[in-house]
């Protein structure tokens, strides 16, 4: 285990920092948030539309809420000059961040999974296929948000830019999903699984491009909600593994 | 042998010093002089490699050898002294616990602090022990020694001196203590901003003479 020095590492700063506290917390508050927000907007509404609103509320509040704990993460190290102490100690950029991708996608991904689990307890909801795409499809949309973050902190390695950019992209990528045919954002009420699984529990949504071919999404509608977001995480990767291997080269 | 034939100074054009040319050997120590914003860290920034030279290249075999103690260069603060040390190879800490014992014992006997609470001066040595835990053959203390009271600035001398002795290790030192300068020894260059100069000083080392051929507090 090469890394197994520098996860320990990182995991213990994540423990003294209290960032794994927060995450936590904050996980735990975007899923009540989701129940709050459907019982205000839907009252007894049925199983679905119910896990619908904690799926939501998992998409959109993961980026605005979690999304802060993930940039910093990334960016404070560049900010501060420990990811120059690191190199010094052998471990490459690309180490470095494998190791803290890791970790998060470690301890966020399992948390909001049982948090999910939880939430179709409470809801009662017996349709498992539909549990699962929901979960899988959150996975993919935190673990976009952690890409991009990435990105965005290797990019501008900054910390008050990276954070202004990294929300300044939130806004103008759910406005740009609008009109791309929810493609971009996976983690935003526009984007195309968010559409598809709104339909699939009768509570359609307007969209303004993905309307005109409601027909032929809804023949694939399982297969899109899964594989759209995929490729968006594997887009920023292939985007993020470029950016990495150009600056070893430099 | 390492030899530097560049130009460098800043990327908009406002300092830049041409022909800066010097070869260094294993275990010299120089010393690098000069007043503040003179450019010392970015020549240490482009021997690192994260600067490029506004003409010429530094070699690979510099690049790849060189550890900086620098406050652009920091440990992770949230977490304990004992975490550093467990994140060091063991037999990289046996080497630094065998040939610098002063430091090792130093840090060791603060194990159980959390490194955001310790004073400046033992974080810097707590810096230093992680840099010559890396065996590098370049070791540049870029004004490493601030925040140090007087006897670990002496127990710092000791080691370089005895780092560059039987280690063959090249020791770039930056420092605004023109005594400990002075203690240390070796070669020293003098970076002057106003005439945008990079030479060697070959005269009689002595603060007076210095700071006289310098014409600044420096």
């Amino acid at each position: 285990m090469i890394l197994k020095k520098l996860f320990l590492l990182e995991l213990n700063r994540l423990k003294h920092s209290y960032t794994i506290f927060f995450i936590i917390l904050l996980t735990i508050i975007i899923g009540v948030l989701g129940i709050v927000l459907n019982s205000i907007y839907y009252g007894d509404s049925n199983p679905e539309i119910g896990m619908l609103s904690v799926f939501n509320a998992y998409t959109q509040f993961t980026y605005l809420m979690l999304g802060f704990v993930f940039i910093h993460t990334f960016v404070k190290d560049y900010d501060k000059g420990i990811t120059n102490f690191y190199l010094q100690q052998g471990y490459s950029l690309s180490k470095q961040t494998i190791c803290k991708f890791t970790l998060l996608c470690v301890i966020v991904l399992p948390f909001i999974d049982v948090l999910l689990i939880i939430a179709n307890l409470i809801y009662k909801n017996s349709d498992i296929q539909y549990l699962l795409k929901l979960i899988i499809i959150i996975d993919l949309s935190t673990v976009y948000i952690i890409l991009l973050a990435i990105l965005i902190a290797t990019l501008v390695k900054k910390s008050i830019s990276a954070v202004l950019i990294f929300y300044g992209l939130f806004i103008i990528l759910n406005v740009a999903n609008i009109f791309t045919l929810g493609l971009l954002n996976p983690a935003d009420g526009n984007s195309i699984s968010t559409y598809l699984l709104s339909e699939y529990c009768g509570r359609t949504i307007v969209h303004f491009t993905l309307d005109h071919f409601k027909e032929q999404l809804l023949k694939y509608s399982d297969l899109l909600s899964i594989i759209i977001p995929f490729f968006n995480c594997l887009i920023l990767l292939g985007v993020n593994t470029v950016l990495f291997n150009k600056i070893k080269r430099r | 042998m390492y030899e530097i034939d560049v130009n460098f100074g800043f990327s908009d054009g406002s300092l830049e010093y041409k022909n800066v040319c010097f070869s260094f050997q294993n275990g010299d120590i120089i010393n690098i002089i000069g007043e503040n914003g003179c450019g010392k860290s970015t020549f240490y920034k482009m021997l690192m490699g994260k600067v490029k030279p506004l003409r010429g290249k530094i070699c690979d075999n510099i690049k790849d050898n060189i550890v900086v103690i620098s406050d652009y260069i920091n440990i992770p603060k949230e977490v304990l002294v004992a975490d550093i040390l467990n994140f060091i190879d063991e037999e990289k800490i046996i080497y630094v616990h065998n040939f610098f014992p002063e430091i090792y014992n130093y840090i060791f006997n603060l194990k159980d602090s959390k490194i955001l609470l310790l004073s400046t001066g033992e974080r810097r040595l707590l810096e230093i022990l992680c840099a010559l835990s890396t065996q590098k053959s370049i070791l540049v203390l870029d004004e490493a020694n601030n925040g140090l009271d007087i006897k670990n600035r002496l127990l710092l001398i000791d080691n370089l001196k005895k780092i560059s002795q039987s280690e063959k290790v090249t020791v770039f030192n930056t420092s605004h203590y023109f005594e400990d300068v002075k203690t240390l020894g070796g070669r020293v260059f003098i970076m002057n901003k106003k005439k945008s100069a990079f030479e060697e000083y070959k005269q009689e080392f002595t603060v007076d003479k210095i700071m006289k051929y310098l014409g600044s507090g420096v």
